[in-house]
Protein backbone atom coordinates (compact mmCIF):
# COMPACT_ATOMS: atom_id res chain seq x y z
CA UNK A 1 0.00 0.00 0.00
CA UNK A 2 2.79 2.55 0.70
CA UNK A 3 3.96 2.04 -2.75
CA UNK A 4 0.29 2.32 -3.91
CA UNK A 5 -0.17 5.66 -2.30
CA UNK A 6 2.98 6.96 -1.92
CA UNK A 7 2.01 11.15 -1.37
CA UNK A 8 -1.05 10.25 1.15
CA UNK A 9 0.00 7.06 2.93
CA UNK A 10 2.90 7.63 5.67
CA UNK A 11 3.92 4.53 8.48
CA UNK A 12 6.69 3.95 11.03
CA UNK A 13 7.21 0.36 12.00
CA UNK A 14 7.75 0.35 16.03
CA UNK A 15 9.11 -3.38 16.69
CA UNK A 16 8.28 -5.19 20.15
CA UNK A 17 11.45 -5.97 21.56
CA UNK A 18 9.64 -9.57 22.57
CA UNK A 19 9.02 -10.03 19.29
CA UNK A 20 12.36 -8.93 17.79
CA UNK A 21 15.37 -11.22 17.47
CA UNK A 22 18.57 -10.47 19.85
CA UNK A 23 21.06 -10.31 16.83
CA UNK A 24 18.36 -7.35 15.19
CA UNK A 25 18.18 -3.73 16.04
CA UNK A 26 15.12 -3.15 15.12
CA UNK A 27 13.62 -2.83 18.64
CA UNK A 28 16.39 -0.36 19.56
CA UNK A 29 14.76 2.65 19.03
CA UNK A 30 15.06 5.86 20.89
CA UNK A 31 12.18 8.02 22.82
CA UNK A 32 14.51 11.12 23.54
CA UNK A 33 17.61 10.22 25.25
CA UNK A 34 16.28 6.04 26.11
CA UNK A 35 16.82 3.25 23.98
CA UNK A 36 14.51 0.79 23.31
CA UNK A 37 11.57 3.03 24.79
CA UNK A 38 9.75 3.78 21.37
CA UNK A 39 7.37 0.59 20.55
CA UNK A 40 6.39 0.97 24.69
CA UNK A 41 5.66 4.65 24.36
CA UNK A 42 3.90 4.85 21.63
CA UNK A 43 2.32 1.23 22.17
CA UNK A 44 0.38 2.44 25.22
CA UNK A 45 -1.27 5.82 24.09
CA UNK A 46 -3.39 3.02 22.36
CA UNK A 47 -3.65 0.16 24.55
CA UNK A 48 -1.35 -1.95 22.43
CA UNK A 49 -1.42 -5.62 23.66
CA UNK A 50 0.62 -7.40 20.74
CA UNK A 51 1.12 -7.63 16.83
CA UNK A 52 0.38 -7.28 14.56
CA UNK A 53 -2.00 -3.66 15.47
CA UNK A 54 -2.20 -0.89 13.31
CA UNK A 55 -3.28 2.16 14.48
CA UNK A 56 -4.99 4.68 11.73
CA UNK A 57 -4.82 8.26 12.15
CA UNK A 58 -4.49 7.44 15.66
CA UNK A 59 -8.43 6.35 15.93
CA UNK A 60 -8.89 3.64 14.61
CA UNK A 61 -7.13 0.38 15.38
CA UNK A 62 -6.90 -2.83 13.23
CA UNK A 63 -5.68 -5.76 15.77
CA UNK A 64 -4.49 -9.66 14.76
CA UNK A 65 -3.38 -10.90 11.38
CA UNK A 66 -3.13 -14.27 9.12
CA UNK A 67 -1.04 -17.10 9.27
CA UNK A 68 2.12 -17.16 7.23
CA UNK A 69 2.61 -14.06 7.28
CA UNK A 70 -0.23 -13.74 4.62
CA UNK A 71 -1.00 -10.39 3.92
CA UNK A 72 -3.16 -10.05 1.15
CA UNK A 73 -6.76 -10.18 3.32
CA UNK A 74 -5.04 -7.71 5.09
CA UNK A 75 -4.52 -5.10 2.19
CA UNK A 76 -8.72 -5.90 1.62
CA UNK A 77 -9.18 -4.89 5.07
CA UNK A 78 -6.58 -1.96 5.29
CA UNK A 79 -7.69 0.00 2.40
CA UNK A 80 -11.44 0.98 2.93
CA UNK A 81 -10.02 2.58 6.22
CA UNK A 82 -7.38 4.46 4.38
CA UNK A 83 -9.58 5.48 1.64
CA UNK A 84 -12.33 6.70 4.51
CA UNK A 85 -9.57 8.51 5.81
CA UNK A 86 -7.54 10.45 2.79
CA UNK A 87 -8.46 13.46 1.15
CA UNK A 88 -10.73 14.86 4.35
CA UNK A 89 -10.12 18.91 5.27
CA UNK A 90 -7.32 19.43 7.64
CA UNK A 91 -6.68 23.03 8.59
CA UNK A 92 -2.65 21.93 9.45
CA UNK A 93 0.15 21.95 6.78
CA UNK A 94 3.63 20.77 7.05
CA UNK A 95 6.79 21.65 5.29
CA UNK A 96 10.17 19.59 6.32
CA UNK A 97 13.22 21.35 5.57
CA UNK A 98 16.86 20.97 6.38
CA UNK A 99 20.46 20.23 5.33
CA UNK A 100 22.31 17.37 5.94
CA UNK A 101 26.08 17.34 6.33
CA UNK A 102 27.60 13.96 6.14
CA UNK A 103 25.94 12.58 9.09
CA UNK A 104 24.91 15.33 11.02
CA UNK A 105 21.07 16.54 9.93
CA UNK A 106 19.53 19.48 11.28
CA UNK A 107 15.63 20.08 10.40
CA UNK A 108 13.38 22.63 10.41
CA UNK A 109 9.79 21.82 10.55
CA UNK A 110 6.68 24.63 9.28
CA UNK A 111 3.01 23.71 11.24
CA UNK A 112 0.84 26.44 9.66
CA UNK A 113 -2.69 26.89 10.17
CA UNK A 114 -4.99 27.54 6.92
CA UNK A 115 -8.02 27.84 9.48
CA UNK A 116 -8.61 28.05 13.01
CA UNK A 117 -8.58 25.54 15.35
CA UNK A 118 -8.21 24.96 19.35
CA UNK A 119 -4.25 24.29 19.65
CA UNK A 120 -5.72 22.64 23.61
CA UNK A 121 -3.86 19.03 23.64
CA UNK A 122 -1.95 19.60 19.77
CA UNK A 123 1.62 18.24 19.88
CA UNK A 124 4.07 17.65 16.97
CA UNK A 125 5.60 14.35 16.87
CA UNK A 126 8.93 14.41 15.01
CA UNK A 127 10.14 10.89 14.45
CA UNK A 128 13.19 9.39 12.56
CA UNK A 129 12.99 6.25 10.44
CA UNK A 130 15.01 3.83 8.17
CA UNK A 131 13.18 2.57 5.36
CA UNK A 132 13.73 0.10 3.35
CA UNK A 133 15.68 -2.21 5.16
CA UNK A 134 15.54 -6.37 4.03
CA UNK A 135 15.12 -8.03 6.82
CA UNK A 136 14.31 -12.03 7.79
CA UNK A 137 11.19 -13.36 9.77
CA UNK A 138 12.35 -15.73 11.37
CA UNK A 139 8.75 -17.70 12.09
CA UNK A 140 7.65 -17.63 8.67
CA UNK A 141 10.97 -17.64 6.88
CA UNK A 142 10.93 -14.81 4.46
CA UNK A 143 12.52 -12.13 3.81
CA UNK A 144 10.96 -8.90 4.99
CA UNK A 145 11.64 -5.39 3.40
CA UNK A 146 10.69 -3.65 6.52
CA UNK A 147 9.49 -0.32 5.86
CA UNK A 148 9.92 3.21 7.81
CA UNK A 149 11.61 1.75 11.04
CA UNK A 150 11.26 3.83 14.05
CA UNK A 151 14.93 4.79 15.04
CA UNK A 152 14.71 8.48 16.72
CA UNK A 153 11.21 9.01 18.09
CA UNK A 154 12.98 13.20 18.72
CA UNK A 155 10.67 15.03 20.40
CA UNK A 156 7.20 15.69 21.43
CA UNK A 157 6.24 19.33 21.16
CA UNK A 158 3.43 21.42 22.18
CA UNK A 159 1.45 23.57 19.55
CA UNK A 160 1.04 26.79 20.04
CA UNK A 161 -1.25 28.34 16.84
CA UNK A 162 -4.32 28.34 16.70
CA UNK A 163 -5.75 31.00 14.04
CA UNK A 164 -5.95 31.34 10.39
CA UNK A 165 -2.40 32.35 8.53
CA UNK A 166 0.15 31.61 12.00
CA UNK A 167 2.62 29.00 11.77
CA UNK A 168 4.97 27.52 14.01
CA UNK A 169 8.45 26.37 13.27
CA UNK A 170 9.81 23.75 15.62
CA UNK A 171 13.91 23.27 14.54
CA UNK A 172 16.67 20.86 15.81
CA UNK A 173 19.49 18.20 14.80
CA UNK A 174 20.32 14.65 15.02
CA UNK A 175 22.94 12.57 14.24
CA UNK A 176 22.32 9.32 11.62
CA UNK A 177 23.94 6.10 12.84
CA UNK A 178 26.43 5.78 10.00
CA UNK A 179 27.35 2.08 11.18
CA UNK A 180 23.49 0.98 11.90
CA UNK A 181 21.80 3.15 9.95
CA UNK A 182 21.45 3.54 5.81
CA UNK A 183 22.11 7.21 5.41
CA UNK A 184 20.76 7.12 2.41
CA UNK A 185 17.45 5.27 3.59
CA UNK A 186 16.72 8.04 6.49
CA UNK A 187 13.39 10.12 6.82
CA UNK A 188 11.96 12.63 9.11
CA UNK A 189 8.44 12.03 9.70
CA UNK A 190 6.06 14.70 11.71
CA UNK A 191 2.84 14.64 12.67
CA UNK A 192 0.01 16.83 14.67
CA UNK A 193 -1.54 14.63 17.33
CA UNK A 194 -3.92 15.28 19.80
CA UNK A 195 -2.83 14.03 22.89
CA UNK A 196 -6.92 13.35 24.34
CA UNK A 197 -7.96 11.90 21.35
CA UNK A 198 -4.98 10.94 19.82
CA UNK A 199 -6.28 12.24 16.70
CA UNK A 200 -3.74 12.55 14.00
CA UNK A 201 -4.62 15.93 11.46
CA UNK A 202 -1.64 15.53 9.37
CA UNK A 203 1.64 14.06 8.22
CA UNK A 204 4.62 14.78 6.46
CA UNK A 205 7.57 12.64 5.56
CA UNK A 206 10.95 13.88 4.02
CA UNK A 207 13.92 12.19 3.30
CA UNK A 208 17.40 13.79 4.40
CA UNK A 209 18.65 13.62 1.23
CA UNK A 210 15.62 14.84 -0.54
CA UNK A 211 15.71 18.76 1.06
CA UNK A 212 14.89 21.46 -0.90
CA UNK A 213 15.66 24.46 1.48
CA UNK A 214 14.41 27.47 -0.62
CA UNK A 215 11.31 25.60 -1.92
CA UNK A 216 12.01 25.72 -5.66
CA UNK A 217 11.86 22.37 -6.60
CA UNK A 218 15.24 21.47 -7.07
CA UNK A 219 16.54 19.95 -4.29
CA UNK A 220 20.00 20.84 -1.96
CA UNK A 221 22.04 18.55 -3.94
CA UNK A 222 21.33 19.60 -7.00
CA UNK A 223 20.21 22.93 -6.70
CA UNK A 224 22.98 25.82 -7.19
CA UNK A 225 21.49 28.04 -5.04
CA UNK A 226 20.64 25.99 -2.09
CA UNK A 227 19.18 29.31 0.15
CA UNK A 228 17.62 31.36 -2.70
CA UNK A 229 14.23 30.21 -5.04
CA UNK A 230 15.46 30.00 -8.46
CA UNK A 231 13.93 27.47 -10.45
CA UNK A 232 15.29 28.20 -13.62
CA UNK A 233 18.81 27.23 -11.93
CA UNK A 234 20.06 29.95 -14.76
CA UNK A 235 23.55 30.35 -14.10
CA UNK A 236 25.43 32.85 -16.85
CA UNK A 237 28.95 32.26 -16.09
CA UNK A 238 29.00 28.59 -15.62
CA UNK A 239 30.93 28.19 -12.73
CA UNK A 240 28.35 26.12 -10.98
CA UNK A 241 27.08 29.19 -8.65
CA UNK A 242 23.61 30.62 -9.94
CA UNK A 243 22.83 34.25 -10.89
CA UNK A 244 20.14 34.12 -8.33
CA UNK A 245 23.27 33.76 -5.81
CA UNK A 246 26.41 34.69 -7.70
CA UNK A 247 27.34 38.42 -7.54
CA UNK A 248 30.06 37.91 -9.71
CA UNK A 249 29.38 36.96 -13.25
CA UNK A 250 32.94 35.90 -14.73
CA UNK A 251 32.35 35.67 -18.00
CA UNK A 252 31.15 38.78 -18.87
CA UNK A 253 32.49 41.56 -15.89
CA UNK A 254 34.73 40.13 -13.43
CA UNK A 255 36.91 38.63 -16.00
CA UNK A 256 40.78 38.79 -15.29
CA UNK A 257 42.04 41.68 -14.75
CA UNK A 258 38.77 43.90 -14.38
CA UNK A 259 38.81 43.67 -10.69
CA UNK A 260 36.23 46.75 -10.00
CA UNK A 261 34.19 45.33 -12.17
CA UNK A 262 33.38 48.93 -13.88
CA UNK A 263 31.62 48.87 -17.54
CA UNK A 264 31.64 51.73 -20.08
CA UNK A 265 29.75 52.42 -23.39
CA UNK A 266 33.09 53.74 -24.92
CA UNK A 267 31.59 53.53 -28.14
CA UNK A 268 28.43 55.12 -28.62
CA UNK A 269 27.84 53.56 -32.33
CA UNK A 270 27.17 50.45 -30.21
CA UNK A 271 25.13 48.95 -27.47
CA UNK A 272 28.13 46.83 -26.37
CA UNK A 273 29.23 47.60 -23.21
CA UNK A 274 33.07 47.37 -22.74
CA UNK A 275 35.18 46.27 -19.92
CA UNK A 276 37.93 48.76 -18.74
CA UNK A 277 41.21 47.21 -17.03
CA UNK A 278 43.01 50.10 -16.27
CA UNK A 279 45.09 52.17 -13.17
CA UNK A 280 41.89 51.93 -11.49
CA UNK A 281 41.75 48.21 -11.40
CA UNK A 282 45.30 47.87 -10.17
CA UNK A 283 44.19 50.08 -6.42
CA UNK A 284 41.14 48.02 -6.11
CA UNK A 285 44.00 45.10 -6.20
CA UNK A 286 46.34 46.44 -3.72
CA UNK A 287 43.56 47.33 -1.29
CA UNK A 288 42.26 43.75 -1.74
CA UNK A 289 45.51 42.19 -1.38
CA UNK A 290 46.11 44.31 1.74
CA UNK A 291 42.68 44.24 3.13
CA UNK A 292 42.64 40.44 3.22
CA UNK A 293 39.89 40.63 1.16
CA UNK A 294 38.98 36.93 0.14
CA UNK A 295 35.14 36.87 -0.59
CA UNK A 296 34.75 39.81 -2.92
CA UNK A 297 34.29 39.39 -7.01
CA UNK A 298 37.46 41.57 -7.00
CA UNK A 299 39.53 38.87 -5.53
CA UNK A 300 38.44 36.26 -7.93
CA UNK A 301 39.03 38.75 -10.80
CA UNK A 302 42.29 39.73 -9.39
CA UNK A 303 44.14 36.33 -9.61
CA UNK A 304 46.15 36.92 -12.49
CA UNK A 305 48.50 33.95 -12.32
CA UNK A 306 46.05 31.90 -11.69
CA UNK A 307 47.35 30.62 -8.89
CA UNK A 308 44.36 30.34 -6.69
CA UNK A 309 45.77 32.75 -4.23
CA UNK A 310 45.69 36.96 -4.94
CA UNK A 311 49.11 38.81 -3.74
CA UNK A 312 51.47 40.81 -5.02
CA UNK A 313 52.77 39.19 -7.60
CA UNK A 314 49.07 39.32 -9.46
CA UNK A 315 49.22 43.60 -9.01
CA UNK A 316 52.72 43.11 -10.33
CA UNK A 317 51.34 41.06 -13.19
CA UNK A 318 48.43 43.48 -13.16
CA UNK A 319 50.34 45.85 -14.23
CA UNK A 320 52.68 44.27 -16.50
CA UNK A 321 49.83 43.34 -18.88
CA UNK A 322 48.19 46.93 -18.58
CA UNK A 323 51.60 48.48 -19.85
CA UNK A 324 52.49 45.84 -22.47
CA UNK A 325 48.42 46.43 -23.62
CA UNK A 326 48.02 42.37 -22.90
CA UNK A 327 44.95 43.66 -21.46
CA UNK A 328 42.72 46.44 -22.38
CA UNK A 329 38.87 47.44 -23.31
CA UNK A 330 36.87 44.15 -23.74
CA UNK A 331 33.97 44.65 -25.96
CA UNK A 332 31.77 42.05 -24.82
CA UNK A 333 29.09 40.04 -27.11
CA UNK A 334 26.07 41.56 -26.37
CA UNK A 335 24.44 44.47 -24.62
CA UNK A 336 23.26 43.83 -21.05
CA UNK A 337 24.53 40.21 -20.91
CA UNK A 338 26.47 41.35 -18.36
CA UNK A 339 23.83 42.53 -15.90
CA UNK A 340 22.69 40.30 -13.56
CA UNK B 1 28.36 71.53 11.20
CA UNK B 2 32.26 69.10 10.80
CA UNK B 3 30.38 66.87 8.70
CA UNK B 4 28.45 69.74 6.68
CA UNK B 5 31.62 71.33 5.92
CA UNK B 6 33.21 67.80 5.28
CA UNK B 7 30.68 67.20 2.47
CA UNK B 8 30.81 70.77 1.33
CA UNK B 9 34.60 69.98 0.73
CA UNK B 10 34.34 66.79 -1.31
CA UNK B 11 31.64 69.05 -3.40
CA UNK B 12 34.06 71.16 -4.09
CA UNK B 13 36.72 68.72 -4.93
CA UNK B 14 35.01 66.91 -7.53
CA UNK B 15 33.81 70.47 -9.31
CA UNK B 16 37.69 70.90 -9.06
CA UNK B 17 38.66 67.48 -9.24
CA UNK B 18 39.65 65.45 -12.16
CA UNK B 19 37.97 63.89 -15.17
CA UNK B 20 37.84 60.43 -13.00
CA UNK B 21 36.56 61.64 -9.84
CA UNK B 22 33.75 63.42 -12.21
CA UNK B 23 32.97 60.14 -13.33
CA UNK B 24 33.22 58.64 -10.23
CA UNK B 25 30.77 61.65 -8.59
CA UNK B 26 28.48 60.97 -11.88
CA UNK B 27 28.14 57.51 -10.91
CA UNK B 28 27.55 57.73 -7.66
CA UNK B 29 24.72 60.23 -8.49
CA UNK B 30 22.83 58.39 -10.66
CA UNK B 31 22.68 55.15 -8.69
CA UNK B 32 20.81 57.06 -5.52
CA UNK B 33 17.17 56.93 -7.15
CA UNK B 34 17.87 52.86 -8.12
CA UNK B 35 19.59 52.06 -4.86
CA UNK B 36 16.20 50.65 -2.98
CA UNK B 37 14.18 49.51 -5.89
CA UNK B 38 12.39 45.97 -5.48
CA UNK B 39 11.94 43.39 -8.60
CA UNK B 40 8.93 43.43 -9.79
CA UNK B 41 9.40 40.12 -10.75
CA UNK B 42 10.41 38.69 -7.39
CA UNK B 43 7.36 40.15 -5.57
CA UNK B 44 5.15 38.57 -8.29
CA UNK B 45 7.21 34.86 -7.88
CA UNK B 46 6.27 35.46 -4.00
CA UNK B 47 2.50 36.04 -4.21
CA UNK B 48 2.49 33.05 -6.79
CA UNK B 49 4.26 30.75 -4.51
CA UNK B 50 2.07 31.43 -1.43
CA UNK B 51 -0.80 30.95 -3.51
CA UNK B 52 -0.08 27.77 -4.75
CA UNK B 53 1.34 26.90 -1.00
CA UNK B 54 -2.24 27.91 0.31
CA UNK B 55 -3.83 25.64 -2.59
CA UNK B 56 -2.38 22.90 -1.70
CA UNK B 57 -3.24 22.80 1.82
CA UNK B 58 -6.02 20.90 3.50
CA UNK B 59 -5.72 17.66 2.10
CA UNK B 60 -5.23 14.67 4.93
CA UNK B 61 -2.65 12.39 4.58
CA UNK B 62 -2.86 8.72 6.70
CA UNK B 63 -0.79 7.98 9.12
CA UNK B 64 -0.12 4.32 10.53
CA UNK B 65 1.29 3.26 13.57
CA UNK B 66 2.40 -0.26 12.47
CA UNK B 67 2.97 -2.60 16.08
CA UNK B 68 4.85 -5.68 14.66
CA UNK B 69 8.31 -8.05 15.09
CA UNK B 70 10.36 -10.11 13.17
CA UNK B 71 9.54 -12.97 14.68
Amino acid sequence: MLEEFPETLVNVEWHSSGYTPSDSDFDDCIYYESVGACYGVRGSMYGVGGIPHTQWNGVESFVGGWGGANWEPAYDSFVPIYQSMVGGDTPYNIIINGIREDLQVTYEITVSLDADMSNTDKKVEIIVVEDNIMSYWGSVGIDHNARNVGRHWLVTEDLDVMYEGESQTFSGSFEIDGEAWNPDSVKIISMVQDYDTYEIFQVQQINVNEFDTDQDGIMNDADNCMDIYNPDQEDIDGDGLGDACDNCDNANIFIPGNVNGDLWYYDTSSLDPTVSVDIFDVLSLADIVTSGDQESCGYQAGDMTGEGDVNVIDIIALVSMILDGTLGNVSLNQAGDSIL
Amino acid sequence: MEIKNQLLSIVINVVRGTAAMKKIAFLLIISLPFAQRLDPVDSAMDELRTAVETASRASQRVFVDDFTGLL
